[in-house]
């Protein structure tokens, strides 16, 4: 578990860097990495493109650090992760057996622990990790840009101001796109409740 | 009648599906949230429809949160040659720019803004600035006057190593390697522009763009 950095320490990381000092850079990356690398996990949906766009992201946002003017740095980071995301997937689209492969192979990824109370024996565990596979599938079933938004708000948690901010749309497709999302993932579940294990399923 | 009241109703649906979402986020004013909880008192279709949308987010928000299988880091080697090179590039391009723009403007200043027309070098000035300064024909080296600014005299005295008393120059002698170099700076910023737009379509890395 990463902690924030107090802001003039992130502050003096970000001069450093800004000056060409890629230690900085890099000691500043590691307080975001399991945020920055989950929101490509999930945009992606599998670990190998999720590696990729966030190597990607982490070199240009080295190279283009003197363009970051304040603020939020996370949502910064968090802009040019899911720009790499979306260049991964063009590139994806272009080489279609990638996206066969994200389909048919089963991830085998260092899930965490289902965090719903209450979590109690085996049973629970692998009724949440049943459950964490079909929401991830839920989220791959939607189109690129209503799962972005349901990503940035749902779980990383931004706000549609931020999420606004990071994809450079207005407020307002923030909010179509994310409406969207959820009833269109809400269908997903919906659509594949035997799956779901008796206690979780959805209403 | 009947039809009307059915559409109405059609409609308030819609309403309130498509605002179950801001609704979720507490994002709706006072109003629009009294008249959704009104009618998800009434609708048990749109009331169901809100609990499973509830659920799904509910869900959602709690996913884990998979962390980075390796340690994240850029590499210098990752950075150091192509970020360099990149500017490089591109602040060369933008100099050889600025360059032609400033060497095209003097030239256009000098030429009185005909770019064919022979330039002007007033070659009796060089004594004759010598001359109102005082100084003796022998000592003065006759330099050859930048600006042509100096007014050739009535009477020019000759000049042993000024070429004062000679027809007047040949068209543009000058003006030709000027404007060679005004064309190869010209092309230069061009194709240096253009390798920068090339090298940044095959490797620039995402992210940056606005």
């Amino acid at each position: 578990m990463t902690l924030p950095l107090p802001p003039a320490d992130e502050s003096r990381l970000i001069e450093a860097a800004r000056s060409g000092d890629l230690e900085a850079f890099n000691a500043l990356i590691r307080r975001y990495q399991d945020r920055l690398y989950n929101l490509a996990y999930r945009i992606m949906g599998d670990h190998d493109s999720a590696a990729d766009a966030v190597q990607e992201a982490l070199i240009a946002a080295f190279r283009g650090i003197r363009s970051f003017r304040g603020g939020s740095f996370q949502a910064w980071l968090a802009r040019i992760v899911t720009n790499a995301c979306y260049d991964e997937l063009r590139r994806r689209r272009r080489r279609p057996q990638a996206s066969l492969e994200a389909l048919f192979v089963v991830d085998q990824g260092p899930e965490a622990e289902w965090t719903l109370p209450p979590v109690e024996g085996p049973e629970t565990y692998v009724e949440n990790r049943e459950l964490a596979e079909l929401l991830h599938q839920a989220l791959q079933s939607l189109p690129e840009d209503q799962r972005v938004v349901l990503v940035l708000a749902d779980v990383e948690g931004y706000s549609y101001e931020e999420i606004a901010e990071i994809l450079r749309v207005p407020v307002g497709t923030v909010k179509s796109r994310l409406s969207r999302a959820r009833m269109r993932a809400r269908d997903f579940l919906l659509a594949h409740r035997e799956l779901l294990p008796g206690i979780r399923r959805p209403p | 009648m009947t039809m009307a009241f059915f559409r109405r109703n059609i409609d308030e649906h819609r309403w309130v599906q498509e605002r179950l979402s801001l609704y979720l986020d507490g994002r709706l004013d006072p109003d629009e949230r009294a008249r959704v909880e009104a009618h998800l008192r009434a609708c048990v279709s749109c009331a169901r429809s809100w609990e499973t949308l509830a659920w799904t987010v509910r869900a959602v928000r709690a996913l884990p949160r998979v962390p980075a299988p390796f340690p994240l880091a850029v590499r210098p080697e990752q950075v150091a040659p192509a970020s360099l090179g990149a500017s490089t590039l591109r602040w060369a391009a933008w100099a050889m720019a600025a360059a032609f723009v400033l060497l095209l403007g003097l030239d256009l200043i000098v030429t009185g803004g005909r770019l064919a027309a022979p330039t002007s070098e007033a070659t009796p000035a060089g004594p004759a600035i010598a001359r109102q300064r005082g100084l003796s024909e022998q000592a003065a080296p006759s330099p050859a006057p930048l600006f042509g600014l100096a007014v050739p005299e009535a009477t020019p005295t000759p000049a042993p190593m000024a070429p004062a008393a000679t027809p007047p120059p040949a068209p543009a002698p000058l003006a030709s390697p000027v404007r060679f170099l005004e064309l190869a700076l010209l092309l230069g910023a061009i194709g240096l522009l253009a390798l920068d737009r090339w090298r940044g379509r095959r490797g620039r890395p995402p992210g940056l763009r606005g």
